[in-house]
């Protein structure tokens, strides 16, 4: 193992360390990387002056990000959301979602996915082709249940119930309007 | 006063200025973070803030979103030495600049250091002082709240 020498003062006398650190990937699912970087026994500096946290952070975000994406989609294909309805809705090429799944996909997806996600009511958006009065619409009908949600929570699943339309979630814990 | 630019630092020769001017070309700062790390490295405390407050993950991350522009509208704050100079027969000195990113109002301390012709980022986070943007709004506010 070869220890480079200090960026800010030339110094070799250099410590080497280790630090198993966690992160968290937007929204929300852990993971665990090494942290290898260096003190400077001269200066006091620290850092990755070699490079291999970034590293070790980039193998195990990616590992994270395709768990992200196979749980994002099992999550809508079990709200009755299927890829295939995904794929017509947003004009995507047929088995995009099935490459996403396997783990080719890029940043571009994520932040799709991370939108859909959290405003499902963006697939009614899409489905009307973003015409600005039907999303305007949408908006305000979604907006007018989550505030009858926060103002008579109780009320609202037992309607939900009554009517059989239990809240669809995408995020365990995370309460959607799915209907909207 | 006489101004002239080496490669990196901007010296100036005569009387004493009063008002803080930059050591270090900031064009020449940013251009060099488009080389990567082989030019700039983070170090570690900077590199931590930089993800918990500007979501930046890898030094790659960091360099890249400066070499993009990612530095708006960047103002000079001071210049100070750098503490931790274990030679003592020179004086280094750390450059600060206070920077916008959308809504993020940021600040940034950087210093090149001659001997390894490296840059180092000695600090990368959210500025402590209040957004100059929301000071009309609290000026207003304070009239507001003060004829009230």
């Amino acid at each position: 193992m070869i220890i480079p020498t200090c960026p800010a003062c030339a110094s070799d006398d250099m410590v080497r360390n280790e630090k198993i650190r966690e992160e968290i990937l937007t929204p929300g699912l852990e993971f665990t990387f090494n942290e290898i970087y260096y003190t400077c026994n001269s200066c006091h500096e620290e850092g990755d002056f070699t490079g291999e946290t970034d590293k070790n952070y980039l193998h195990a975000q990616k590992s994270a990000q395709t768990q992200l994406v196979k749980n994002i989609l099992d999550n809508m294909n079990k709200a009755g959301i299927t890829m295939a309805m995904l794929e017509r809705v947003f004009e995507l090429p047929s088995r995009t979602l099935t490459r996403w799944k396997n783990g080719d996909f890029s940043a571009s997806t994520l932040a799709l996915l991370r939108i859909i996600a959290t405003y499902p009511w963006i697939i009614r958006v899409a489905e009307n082709r973003f015409d600005q009065n039907h999303a305007n619409f949408i908006l305000i009908k979604v907006g007018v249940e989550e505030l009858e949600k926060s103002l008579h929570p109780i009320t609202y699943y037992a309607t939900s119930k009554i009517d059989k339309t239990p809240p669809k979630q995408l995020f365990v814990n995370k309460p959607i309007a799915a209907g909207a | 006063m006489l101004l002239y630019i080496s490669n990196y630092n901007i010296i100036k020769e005569g009387p004493c200025v009063t008002k803080p001017e930059p050591g270090y070309r900031l064009d020449y700062f940013v251009r060099d973070c488009a080389d990567g790390t082989s030019k700039i490295v983070v170090t570690r405390g900077a590199m931590e803030t930089a993800k918990t407050d500007f979501k930046l993950m890898t030094q790659n991350n960091v360099l890249e979103f400066i070499a993009n522009g990612g530095l708006e509208k960047p103002s000079f704050i001071n210049r100070k030495e750098w503490k931790n100079n274990p030679d003592k027969n020179v004086v280094i000195m750390v450059d600060a600049y206070a920077f916008f990113s959308g809504i993020l109002y940021g600040y940034i301390a950087f210093v090149y250091i001659t001997k390894t012709k490296k840059w180092l980022i000695k600090s990368f986070k959210k500025h402590q002082n209040p957004d100059p943007r929301n000071l009309i709004f609290l000026t207003e506010l304070g009239n507001f709240l003060g004829n009230d």
